[in-house]
């Protein structure tokens, strides 16, 4: 008998709201948007498009962490009935690009502004996600930090159905979170691969992403039956060596990997009713994903990007937006992709641009990232599943 | 459980004042398309494999397109990280693209796969100073769900690495310790095969890592070696954050026990007392056990700031 993942309970927090419910009522308008914040310490006007939270400006970098990881694990265990024993000891699989760089940031700053001794990144490694889960949550099991950039929280939630898959574990949590700092904002802007409004995934007039803040928490479990529940049935990861900052616009290397998760699950392509793109509105990122829809799909379904609602949460992206979907799944609901306008004859494609409906079946979920890591996920909902009675 | 079919290794200790030895000759070696603009955390990643990749070819095996990759480490890229933020805290600088990208983690799995032709899983993880823990559950747990690709056994190369970072009086007080305390970079690779059913044990196997487990707590740890490793009478043991007395608290072990612990910490002197520091710690030890090839088995346990014990278990060459 199969043992499946089932994603038993979720938690959010990103820029359209804290909580499941309201995130999703968000998505429901359909509309993206954006704000510009401006970098300060630089010796430029550094003016950027960002997504935060609604967590006070003011807060300390290590107080905005603690806030987004216990909004989202709070809600996510507050939905499940999983037992003291179980929290303890299950393993967490952490996505995330930036962990606690933003701390980092802000002791060095402080170190300077003192005239103290000033250490470079004084942070003893990756650990201030799962330290923090160790000592405020109590939870001791095996933590995975992944660091694969914007992959990193789909990589976790493939481990983490692997530990389920195979026995090992009865729970898994994923997280994956991206918290704000200056770093990742001024590294984008110099890379100019930041819009000057808001994003507007597989457009014709598409000119960049605008970043966001957030964090999910999926809770697995192993089941013998999908119990109403969406699965994480699995998927693929796959490395494209075409270059270090872009997958191969050709798109062969995503259809490979989305091949490759369709295979590992058993799912043929005409089954998967309908993909949330990876879709971070850049030239080159939707042209490659555009193509490798077409080039796997013989009739591409339904797609749609959920990045001009929430920004690209980058590494924590993987969970979020999966926990996001799972939402309009429970409620059997085919989102808009928000800040679509204009097709663009070059993608031959276009994405949904309006609501429907997301009937029980196959799903999959795109998600790339720098490095030549592409990942590839696909949900299953089930058939007898009540309307509206739980949500992931 | 994987069965290790070769190794590859590279370590340096670190010497206050002094520079980092330059890796450029020696990749050359190695990377018969030299990668640019790359930076340390990147060398050693391709030094490693490349060693790693040199001693396969002995064997009967070969690393292929689908071979999966897992990289483990504590700070990964940490010196460009620094020099990235150096620019941008202290100078005002906006970050320069290429150095931007090298703070990626992933950036140097990305030229490893793109050296030895990878187009497979490519991982990197960390815990902190279990980090070799880490990267090896991970590879466990892919490997024993990847599908068989022809009649190739399932097959991964797992990279444990740690740069050196200078001033290392600085980087002692990332690592939170006392100043003077030795340290070191490395650069530790396995090519294993996943044994499973259908997959027996591969002809020319070193040695079988067959546990890679972490516990909550001792009592955890007391129950699973009373069950699984204590009937094991000549398996060595190792700690880099316990004491040969703590360990022993926990579970019995003889003197014959601790013959490649004594022999490590002989060769070090200044281990003793900062054997975590050594980067990358639990790596160093498990290349050590299995190319020297003197002992029927190592049990690495480590334990951590919150009561938990990582435990690594591997045998010489079983059948």
């Amino acid at each position: 008998m199969p043992t499946y993942a089932v994603i038993e309970s979720s938690g959010v927090i990103s820029a359209i709201g804290r909580g499941i419910d309201a995130s999703f009522q968000q998505i429901q308008k359909g509309r993206g948007s954006y704000r510009r914040i401006e970098l300060t310490g630089l010796d430029e006007t550094v003016s950027v498009p960002y997504l935060a939270t609604d967590i006070d400006s003011s807060s300390g970098a290590r107080e905005r962490l603690h806030t987004l990881i216990d909004c989202a694990l709070e809600e996510a265990l507050s939905e499940s009935d999983i037992s003291a024993e179980h929290k303890r000891s299950m393993p967490v699989f952490i996505g995330s690009s930036s962990y606690g760089i933003g701390l980092g940031e802000e002791l060095y700053r402080k170190a300077i502004h003192d005239q103290s001794e000033a250490i470079p990144l004084p942070l003893n490694g990756f650990t201030q996600v799962s330290e923090h889960l160790r000592r405020q949550h109590k939870m001791l099991g095996p933590d995975y930090a992944f660091n694969t950039a914007c992959a990193a929280g789909a990589n976790a939630l493939l481990s983490a159905a692997k530990s389920i898959h195979l026995g090992i574990h009865p729970y898994a949590l994923v997280i994956g979170i991206e918290a704000y700092n200056a770093t990742t904002l001024a590294g984008f802007y110099g890379l100019q691969l930041l819009s000057k409004e808001e994003m507007r995934p597989f457009d014709k007039h598409r000119n960049g992403l605008v970043l966001g803040e957030g964090c999910a928490a999926l809770l697995l479990k192993a089941s013998p039956s999908p119990d109403g529940k969406p699965v994480l049935l699995g998927g693929a990861s796959g490395c494209d060596t075409y270059s270090v900052s872009s997958s191969n616009p050709d798109g062969s290397s995503i259809a490979q990997v989305m091949r490759k998760a369709l295979k590992n699950c058993g799912v043929s392509a005409e089954e998967i009713l309908a993909i949330k793109a990876h879709g971070t509105a850049s030239l080159l990122n939707d042209e490659g994903e555009a193509a490798a829809m077409r080039q796997v799909f013989e009739s591409v379904p339904d797609f749609f990007s959920l990045k001009s609602y929430i920004g690209h949460t980058l590494g924590g992206c993987g969970a979020i937006e999966t926990a996001l979907f799972c939402a309009c799944l429970n409620k059997e609901y085919l989102p808009v992709s928000a800040g679509f306008r204009e097709a663009d004859e070059n993608l031959h494609l276009t994405p949904t641009t309006s609501s429907g409906n997301a009937p029980p079946g196959h799903y999959m979920l795109n998600f790339f990232g720098f490095g030549g890591n592409n990942s590839c996920l696909i949900v299953k909902t089930p058939a007898h599943k009540q309307k509206g009675e739980n949500h992931a | 459980m994987l069965d290790v079919i070769a190794t590859g290794a590279f370590h340096r200790s670190l010497k206050d004042g002094g520079t980092l030895e330059r890796l450029n000759d020696e990749l050359k070696k190695y990377c018969p398309e030299r990668p640019r603009r790359i930076d340390r955390f990147t060398q050693l990643c391709l030094l490693g494999s490349g060693l790693c990749k040199q001693q396969l070819e002995s064997t009967d095996y070969s690393i292929d397109s689908h071979t999966g990759l897992y990289i483990g480490s504590r700070f990964a890229a940490l010196t460009n990280t620094i020099n990235v933020q150096e620019q941008m805290v202290r100078d005002g600088h906006v970050p320069k693209p290429a150095h931007f990208i090298n703070t990626l983690s992933n950036a140097a799995g990305y030229y490893v796969a793109r050296n030895l032709g990878l187009t497979g899983t490519n991982l990197f993880v960390s815990r902190a100073g279990l980090s070799t823990e880490a990267v090896l559950q991970t590879a466990s747990l892919d490997l024993a769900c990847q599908k068989n690709f022809g009649n190739q056994h399932r097959q991964g190369l797992i990279g444990i690495v740690d740069e050196g970072v200078l001033p290392l009086s600085e980087h002692r007080q990332r690592l939170e310790v006392a100043p003077g305390t030795p340290l070191s970079e490395g650069s530790y690779w396995l090519f294993v095969k996943a044994r499973s059913r259908e997959n027996p044990v591969a002809d020319g196997t070193l040695s079988t890592i067959t546990d890679t487990l972490t516990f909550c707590d001792s009592d955890e740890l007391k129950r699973w070696l009373g069950v699984s490793a204590n009937h094991d009478t000549q398996a060595q043991y190792y700690s880099c954050t316990l004491s040969q007395r703590q360990l022993g608290a926990i579970n019995p072990i003889g003197e014959d026990s601790t013959q490649m612990w004594d022999e490590l910490t002989r060769s070090s002197p200044e281990q003793k007392k900062s054997q975590q520091k050594i980067s990358p710690p639990t790596a160093l030890a498990l290349l050590h056990f299995i190319t020297e090839n003197r002992w029927p088995s190592l049990v690495s346990i480590n334990g951590d700031e919150d009561g938990r014990y990582h435990l690594t278990r591997v045998i010489m060459k079983t059948r």
